[in-house]
């Protein structure tokens, strides 16, 4: 199962009539905590904004940044990464190292002129569902202040990774 | 593409929950075409017994290989669901559970269309997901119905007495000529007042007698290899080198006592003394001195240890009324920043005290109290924080509470087991609830080794590590998958591919659990996985530079589909 980098990404068309649906988000969410909210939040009915998708992970410390750039090369507007509190991991402090890693990506998004602020980290502050909402509500609020990633990420994206099938 | 169309997609109306916003009809006319799918189908309420038995006996006529199920949350009923398909023999890794209910419908209400299609996306996520993904291979492995004890204090003692008793067969190593630990240089037992040979006659007596027990004094461990269900640790005594094989390994090394070094005029004038030597000298016979102050909380509870060793207190109430005991007449005072007791046994244990005379003063930290005396201990000067006086006590002997704290060779005994430390140096059980099991599979840790304790304490936590111990080697063998430690299975233990892994390292660097290696194969440095370590949080796929560590249920591959899904 290796890796192949090629040129451009084929096979993802994205509609244009994306921008007027507002920013789109992914919620990358550690089974243990997040998604516990994020099921909390459908459990008690609160109306969330509508373009975001969530990838359950066994451990926020999974995430790896291919995954989040890749993201962001599909045209994804923003990546939010949410785990247990720290010291809280239910593997060890696997968090832990998950935040230092993600603090890395954040100065690298900055370099790149994606921004550090499309990528959402936080960690136990999302194990309630009104905490969910609000931190994706919050997160929704910053990313339509930013201009719509599509074009200009499709277009500046060198090279995005693609795995062979 | 036909190859492709394997998939059988069942759309849950949940009565009406689901299907009042989502259009189901739509999106299964939509699944009808996909490449992906051969059939799909709508049914009412797929947690009704009733409506499981005929998705299985649906999907059996299909002949579909993979089953995808769009419902509710696996929080809610989605795992019952996923749990009753694979009781009706569906291999775990053909079916995906995607979330329509919690995760769309009811967070979507207001706008039905939307929420449609973000079901169909959800649903293509889940598809894309569902054709990728594999279920780790289990491993098992055989358990050896041996238990190596390390350290033959009281919770070592209290280990290899209850596991000799259930007729396992239990290695007791220790490092030094005599069991007991750090019994043996104290004169009383807190809060008990039993003697330490009276507290340990009846585990020294199982370890002698029990045939089941083996004991090596004088032992000192060497290296550890091996995993749950048969480690090999070797051990040297002064024969030399022996290997000791064991299924699991209880850790009761202990801790040791704090010098108060450069503190309180320690060292340098006389009557000042640490709690252990006046321990020394209470075993030794009595002690002549009529004016006694203790000063509690020396090097603990503040920057640089801040914890409480939870064990002073009660050492410095079993030593005053000893001293009161001696001599009645004598006056004896206890300085310290909080009593700390905590439980029945020990508050009132601590009122006793006051009971029979001895005095409590309180200072504070940015207070402490002041020792003077030129070539012996005269007077300890004090602020007394109840009365806001200035308070000055003649003393012949001041004795100085240090805490417990790790031993200076619990580093190397962490790195050769594979065991964490915490910032203090003790060593550290598994996080949440599980107060003598370790992050290692098959060690486990009783006694002050973890954080100081009451003899008592080490006694009952070497009986529960016991019992952890026996639950695993009472087993003939031990599923990799299986050593979950949390409900149910680990949701997966990393694979390395061989051809693609560079041997880096960062894997084995990263991994909380220390299951990745790295080893020669065929002239090349390779990592491989310890499937009984390991646990599948997927740490180390976020840091293998190019993908070849990968968890087989969620893989780099199956996440950049989902991505690529998740729009479209």
């Amino acid at each position: 199962m290796g890796i192949r980098i090629s040129h451009g990404i084929e096979g993802h068309s994205h509609g244009e009539q994306r921008e007027q649906r507002g920013p789109k988000a992914i919620i990358f969410a550690c089974r243990w905590c997040a998604l516990i909210g994020a099921d909390g939040a459908g459990k008690n009915r609160v109306q969330l904004p509508l373009n975001f998708r969530v990838i359950p992970v066994e451990c926020a410390a999974r995430v790896e940044p291919d995954s989040i750039i890749r993201a962001f090369s599909y045209g994804i507007d923003g990546v939010g990464v949410l785990g247990c509190h720290l010291g809280g991991c239910r593997y060890h402090n696997a968090n832990h190292r998950a935040l230092k890693r993600l603090d890395l990506l954040r100065k690298l998004l900055d370099t790149v002129g994606i921004g550090s602020g499309r990528l959402l980290t936080s960690f136990g502050t999302a194990h309630e569902y009104h905490q969910f909402a609000a931190i994706l509500g919050g997160f929704f609020q910053e990313l339509r202040g930013l201009p719509p990633l599509d074009e200009w990420a499709r277009a500046s994206t060198i090279g995005a990774i693609k795995y062979d099938p | 593409m036909d190859d492709k169309r394997t998939a059988i997609c069942v759309l849950c109306r949940c009565y009406g929950e689901i299907s009042d916003v989502i259009d189901l009809d739509s999106l299964k006319n939509m699944l009808t075409d996909h490449p992906l799918v051969s059939s799909a189908e709508i049914r009412d309420c797929l947690c009704l017994e009733a409506d499981l038995e005929g998705l299985s006996e649906t999907i059996r006529q299909s002949g579909a290989n993979k089953v995808l199920i769009a419902a509710c949350s696996p929080l809610a009923r989605g795992d019952p669901i996923l749990r009753g398909l694979k009781q009706r023999g569906i291999h775990p890794a053909d079916l995906e559970l995607v979330d329509i209910r919690e995760g769309c419908a009811w967070i979507h209400k207001d706008n039905p269309q939307g929420a449609t299609g973000k079901a169909w996306d959800l649903i293509n996520m889940g598809l894309a997901s569902l054709v990728r993904k594999e279920r780790s291979e289990d491993t098992t492995t055989l358990v050896r119905h041996e238990v190596l004890v390390l350290g033959a204090g009281p919770a070592g003692l209290a280990a290899a007495a209850s596991l000799g008793q259930l007729g396992v067969k239990v290695h007791l190593v220790e490092r030094s000529k005599r069991p007991g630990g750090m019994l043996n240089l104290i004169s009383r037992v807190a809060p008990d007042e039993t003697s330490p040979q009276e507290k340990l006659a009846p585990y020294l007596k199982a370890v002698d007698e029990n045939t089941n027990i083996t004991y090596y004094p004088s032992t000192h461990i060497d290296s550890a290899e091996g995993t749950v269900g048969n480690f090999a640790v070797k051990v040297q005594d002064g024969d030399g080198v022996h290997t000791i094989h064991a299924g699991a390994v209880i850790v009761s090394t202990g801790a040791q006592a704090l010098l108060p070094q450069g503190l309180y005029r320690y060292g340098k004038l006389k009557g000042v003394l640490s709690a252990i030597e006046l321990e020394r000298h209470l075993k030794a016979g009595p002690v002549q001195a009529q004016r006694i102050v203790f000063i509690q909380c020396v090097a603990a509870r503040d920057q640089a240890r801040p914890y409480c060793s939870a064990i002073c207190c009660p050492v410095s109430l079993k030593n005053a009324m000893a001293l009161r005991k001696e001599h009645p007449e004598s006056e004896v005072f206890i300085l310290h920043r909080d009593i700390i007791c905590p439980g029945s046994t020990l508050e009132h244990y601590y009122r006793k005290t006051m009971a029979k005379g001895v005095k409590f003063i309180r200072f504070e930290e940015q207070n402490p109290p002041v020792i003077e005396g030129d070539d012996h201990v005269s007077t300890v000067r004090v602020y007394d924080t109840a009365t806001g006086t200035m308070r000055e006590l003649h003393a012949d002997m001041v004795v100085l509470s240090t805490p417990l704290a790790a031993h200076k060779d619990t580093h190397g005994l962490a790195r050769m087991l594979g065991l964490t430390q915490d910032h203090l140096g003790f060593l550290e059980v598994h996080p949440l609830m599980h107060p003598v099991e370790t992050t290692v599979p098959g060690i486990f840790i009783c006694g002050s080794a973890r954080w100081p304790v009451l003899a008592d304490r080490a006694i009952t936590q070497g009986e529960a590590a016991a019992m952890k111990a026996f639950c695993l080697v009472s087993g003939q063998e031990i599923a990799a998958l299986g050593l979950s430690q949390f409900k149910g299975e680990k949701f997966a233990i990393a694979r390395v591919d061989q051809e693609a892994c560079t041997g880096c390292g960062n894997c084995v660097h990263i991994c909380p659990y220390e299951a990745c290696t790295l080893g020669l194969v065929d002239g090349a440095s390779k990592s491989t996985v310890d499937p009984m370590r390991c646990t599948g949080c997927g740490t180390c796929v976020a840091v293998c530079p190019n993908g070849s560590i990968q968890l087989p249920e969620q893989d780099a591959v199956v996440i950049g589909e989902m991505l690529a899904q998740s729009f479209s």
